[in-house]
């Protein structure tokens, strides 16, 4: 008679309880997989302090992980004692951290600056720091690290996510979104979660989104740059208002930028954002062109080493990640358990609209045989296309859809292309005969006459 | 929940019923016993709901396990058959796969409950057990194997102790034994409270025989009331307490008593105590108190103490965190939250007339003390008092010898110096925690920015500065226990942080009242409000400013026209077709940024229906005749409005407590 779980039970006390002495400087660096979890507490008699990405752990509080490649890193030396068994741990002794918080201090240095300027001055404005770099060397480590450090501080500083490719700020993979932290963060959840009904123990930040809908932002440009412009114009006017943020100024972190023909977009978000600072991780080449790119104008570029612990996540782990991004925005943690709806929406409904986000390689084959001397971006203005309602099919399953800040009567798509998102739809079922489809919704109620906008990024998945 | 008019079919039902299971979360005689009552009025639909609640115990959490059964046995035998002929068919699957996720605590009560299942129903006339004897025996040759495995493994690993003491019992699991209450529909709360936790009906005996659960001796756990009258004084018990702020869900989760649990119980003490120390250097009692939790800290952190021992001094730890923090007046909910957070367990189920107490437990460990750290952290602001309570702490330590008042301290084997008591040893005890940010510090933190020699430059950023990380933690010195929140140490950080606790205490309240209802994930908002959104609104600014918003907006919104009156869209899918009986037309659902929530618009609630406030008011207006609805309003209108006005104070304070 095999009962699951009995044995370890009894002696989950003694025998799975691990505990790990950090001297000064040395980090606890632990992988666990998706389908485990692990709890690490730091321990109460403990002297010490310790962080995970730039997030303070409060003694004797038990912190869950799951799916996830972590490290918590002490500067006093601390005690830790880990719960569970993580795939991989170790203790690390050589970190890139003390460069990090030099790296925050001379931001620091620069943001009580401005915060002595008066509120209109030119100068009242913060460091404004670009994070570019080749994949896995760590720019959404660094922001979380710049962005936690500066919450210590009693900072506001606003955490702009270009990344699309990656696992989404404060909402779902695929979009670009901005929010100001003036509140810890999450050590469990990284940025922790967008707002909900629900009470949050660690308070919830606004994000304000855009959906992009491909994973790379070469597929896109276009649009991708349309985005970011937009959003720019909401930031900066967030920021004349927001003296606090505005004095803390900007954290971007970017997708992964590695190769020359990136230089240009990356000039792109340096004007748009009017950045400051460019600090570039684990790649000399493009910290060489970014030098010279830059070396007439004001912005400094840095080069920033890169952690060990940064390993190469493999595309079946960041999918993982992905898809437990979006479980999560439908239905919460164990922490807070959330309750999506399932609604169905009539395609025959005036209320219903249903763009699709148009890559630049399908609209390659529209566009190979122009004239010579004819604009691209002309003819190529389509960035997202209105979909029939008999184009509406079973590809769309599994599937999440934007459902847009316009309404669906109204909106071309000028501004289908570059709207902010109210939130997210999950297609569940589409049913060609009766012309409507089964999605799960996160708010009770019907889904609000807005247009949807559906990609190709993030792909389908099994959510429940 | 009404089931008067047409009967809803069974699919609906169980539909409704799941929805309501999974609000059970805790272990609450209100909720399982309206839940029974439920089942009993729709027996029609009884193997839906069976099956609902079997789903139900086989997919929810661990933690919820036990309400869930406890909801099943409670089912079998108020209402009896076909709900026993349903559950019985699967008992042995529902049973073992719930006891094979569930802790040992929960497991024993599943145990008992399993007894229970093997006699006849208390009151009933039949004398079959409630269960089949052989589904019942089934189940417990399974226990009896897993008994043996789990003897074998305790045996290796000398645990009998948290056999012997029952350890993790929830407390007032068994004080409260209510009789059976078979033969009425609704059972009789009889002064335990709603908030009660629901008990299994005990084992009664008719034909003489008697059945006790055969594993252990459990301890007669105290009533509530029992360790203050014990110790003579008249605090309020700190579980009471607890009770009456509607936190007792989270201490269920908080029965074992740890190591660490007990260091984060001392930790506010110790604060508490050296606030005063700092405020009476020369009051002997204080030196004495801070002292001995000094002490008692470092045995914690240095020695690993059995569970039993470990529960003996939580509940004397219990009764000096009451007695320290309940007198002081002022801002009681900072107080309360402080002692809550640390994870401040109700007392424990031992008695204090049974097991040795602190100071013999002291005792038996001053021998093999080994050297220490005081890693007392953090001195808050919360001031404390002598009460008379703690007085039995340290009459025991000193009766046994281990705390003498004035003499050197007892751990003399540590290589700690044996300094006499004064200021100076505790301060040293204090110094020893590398952070000097843990001494309160009246000044600021200050730092000469522009003298720093760091530039953005990839040259000047590699150069190691080790004096940055005090910057990086002392700039706010003053930290937060439970998020790690930093403010500074001055008056208004003091502030600050005593709205934060505030704002803790809140959330976790909400956090308790949330579970009750299905949540969900907000729609982001658009461009113009994001632009206009402040992050800073938490906290007691928040409160402030909601508050006086509050009273404007109230005063307006009865001032405004109807159009004004909005009230939150019903979260029920049925509820969100319906239309205004006056008009027959839809409501407009819209998103109210300020609300941020889905609201009605034009619309107000009275009597239980919702109309639009245009309709409304004539309605209003024809019943009366006046041709003016302000001037005099009949009963109705007034209470209508009364209604919306209390739903959008609602609404506001939901806004003001959400954390921006």
């Amino acid at each position: 008679m095999a009962l699951p779980g009995l044995d370890v039970t009894d002696s989950i006390d003694s025998a799975s309880i691990l505990t790990r002495e950090l001297k000064p400087n040395q980090e606890f660096r632990f992988e666990v997989p998706p389908n485990n979890s692990i709890t690490i507490r730091l321990t109460a008699g403990t002297a010490g302090t310790a962080e995970l990405f730039g997030t303070e752990l409060s003694k004797g509080l038990p912190y869950t992980f799951t799916c996830c490649k972590s490290a918590i890193y002490t500067w006093t030396g601390c005690s830790l004692s880990i719960e569970g068994s993580p795939s991989v741990e170790y203790i690390a002794e050589e970190t890139p951290m003390s460069t990090y918080l030099n790296l925050h201090i001379a931001l620091e240095k620069l943001r009580v600056g401005a915060s002595d300027c008066p509120p209109t001055a030119e100068g009242a404005q913060g460091p404004r720091i670009l994070l570019v770099g080749p994949p896995d060397v760590g720019k959404t480590t660094l922001c979380k690290i710049l962005t936690g450090y500066s919450i210590r501080q009693g900072r506001k500083p606003m955490v702009i996510n270009l990344d699309t490719a990656g696992e989404g700020v404060l909402s779902a993979p695929g979009t670009l979104s901005a929010a100001s932290f003036g509140s810890v963060m999450d050590v469990e959840d990284g940025f922790g979660s967008s707002p909900m009904s629900a009470p949050s123990a660690i308070p919830v930040k606004l994000p304000l989104v855009y959906y992009y809908g491909l994973e790379m932002p070469e597929s896109g440009v276009k649009r991708y740059k349309r985005l970011i412009s937009r959003m720019a114009v909401a930031v900066n006017s967030r920021l004349e208002e927001d003296i606090e943020t505005k004095n803390t100024g900007l954290i971007i972190d970017t997708p992964s930028f590695d190769n020359q023909t990136n230089g240009d977009l990356i000039s792109y978000i340096v004007a748009e954002f009017s950045v400051t600072a460019i600090a570039v991780l684990g790649s000399e080449r493009l910290y060489n062109t970014m030098l010279k790119s830059f070396s007439s104008s004001s912005v400094s570029v840095i080069k920033l080493p890169t952690s060990g612990g940064c390993v190469d996540r493999d595309a079946p782990f960041k999918k993982a990640i992905r898809d437990a991004t979006v479980k999560k925005y439908f239905f919460g943690d164990e922490k807070c358990t959330l309750s999506p709806y399932t609604v169905t929406i009539e395609f025959d409904s005036p209320g219903f609209a249903l763009w699709e986000v148009v890559d630049a390689n399908s609209a390659d084959k529209n566009i190979s045989f122009l004239p010579i001397g004819e604009d691209e971006s002309s003819l190529q203005s389509e960035v997202v296309r209105k979909l029939a309602a008999n184009e509406v099919d079973s590809r769309f399953e599994n599937l999440i859809v934007a459902v847009l800040q316009v309404d669906a009567k109204e909106a071309g798509a000028k501004e289908v292309g570059e709207s902010a998102v109210l939130g997210f739809v999950f297609v569940q079922e589409v049913d060609e005969k009766e012309r409507r489809m089964k999605v799960l919704s996160p708010v009770p109620g019907r889904v609000p006459a807005k247009a949807l906008l559906v990609g190709k990024w993030p792909e389908g998945m099994f959510l429940t | 929940m009404s089931f008067n008019d047409d009967v809803p079919s069974p699919e609906d039902l169980a539909e409704d019923y799941r929805s309501s299971l999974e609000d059970l979360s805790v272990n609450s005689r209100w909720e399982i016993t309206n839940l029974t009552v439920i089942a009993k009025e729709n027996i029609h639909a009884a193997q839906a709901i069976s099956k609902v609640i079997e789903e139900h115990i086989q997919k929810t959490s661990p933690l919820r396990k036990l309400p869930a059964l406890y909801l099943l046995d409670s089912i079998a035998k108020n209402v009896g058959t076909p709900y026993t002929l349903f559950f019985g068919r699967n008992l042995y699957r529902t049973f073992m796969d719930a006891y094979s996720l569930v802790e040992s605590p929960v497991r024993r009560k599943l145990e008992e409950m399993l007894q229970t299942w093997k006699q006849p129903v208390p009151g009933s006339t039949s004398s079959n057990p409630l269960f089949p004897a052989e589904t019942t025996r089934k189940i417990d040759n399974a226990l009896i194997k897993a008994r043996t495995a789990a003897v074998q493994q305790q045996q290796k690993q000398m645990k009998q102790d948290n056999a012997r003491f029952g350890i993790g019992q929830p407390p007032g699991a068994t004080t409260a034994s209510p009789g059976p209450y078979r033969s009425t529909p609704t059972p009789p709360t009889n002064g335990h409270g709603q908030t009660g936790p629901y008990n299994p009906p005990p084992p009664q005996n008719f034909d003489g025989r008697v059945e006790q659960p055969v594993n252990k001796p459990t301890p007669q756990p105290p009533t509530p009331q029992d360790p203050a009258s014990l110790h003579g004084t008249q605090r309020p018990n700190y579980q009471q307490l607890a009770a009456q702020l509607g936190l007792a869900a989270p201490n269920l989760l908080a029965n074992i008593p740890t190591t660490d649990a007990l260091l984060n119980d001392i930790r506010p003490l110790i604060a508490t105590t050296q606030t005063r120390f700092a405020e009476n250097p020369w009051d002997a009692e204080i030196q004495k108190r801070l002292k001995a939790l000094l002490d008692l800290q470092t045995i914690l952190s240095t020695q690993q103490l059995p569970t039993d021992q470990l529960s003996q001094i939580r509940d004397q730890l219990s009764r000096i965190a009451i007695s320290v923090h309940v007198p002081a007046p002022a801002a009681p909910q900072a107080h309360l939250i402080t002692a809550l957070q640390s994870g401040q367990p109700p007392p424990p189920t031992l008695n204090s007339s049974h097991g040795p107490n602190l100071a013999s437990l002291l005792t038996k460990y001053s021998n093999t003390q080994a050297p220490a750290v005081n890693s007392s952290r953090n001195p808050s602001n919360i001031p404390g008092s002598t009460p008379p309570a703690t007085k039995s702490l340290f009459e025991s330590l000193i009766s046994a010898g281990l705390l003498k008042p004035n003499s050197t301290p007892p751990l003399s084997s540590g290589p700690k110096p044996n300094t006499p008591l004064n200021a100076s040893y505790l301060i040293s005890g204090l110094t020893k925690t590398p952070t000097p940010s843990t001494i309160p510090t009246a000044a600021g933190f200050s730092v000469h920015w522009e003298t720093l020699g760091v530039e953005l430059s990839s040259a000047s950023l590699k150069t190691p500065r080790p004096q940055f990380v005090s910057i990086l933690n002392d700039s706010l010195p003053n930290k937060c226990g439970s998020c790690a929140r930093r403010f500074t140490n001055n008056e208004q950080g003091k502030k600050d942080k005593a709205a934060h606790l505030d704002w803790h205490f809140r959330v976790h309240q909400r956090i308790a009242d949330s579970s009750k209802h299905a949540q969900f994930r907000s729609w982001y908002v658009g461009e113009e409000e994001w632009i206009k959104f402040r992050e800073d609104e938490d906290d007691s600014n928040a409160t402030v400013a909601g508050q006086s918003h509050q009273g404007t907006d109230l005063d307006t919104s009865t001032q405004e026209s109807s159009s004004q009156n909005y009230i939150p869209a019903p979260n029920d899918a049925a509820l969100s077709n319906l239309t205004c009986p006056v008009c027959k037309e839809k409501f407009n659902t819209v998103w109210h940024p300020d609300a941020e929530d889905w609201v009605l618009m034009d619309a107000i609630q009275s009597g239980g229906r919702i109309y639009h406030a245009s309709c409304f008011a004539e309605i209003s207006k024809e019943s009366t005749g006046t041709a003016s609805r302000g001037s005099t309003p009949d009963n109705s209108v007034s209470k209508g409005k009364r209604k919306a006005d209390q739903d959008l104070a609602s609404i506001i304070s939901k806004i003001n407590k959400k954390e921006k």
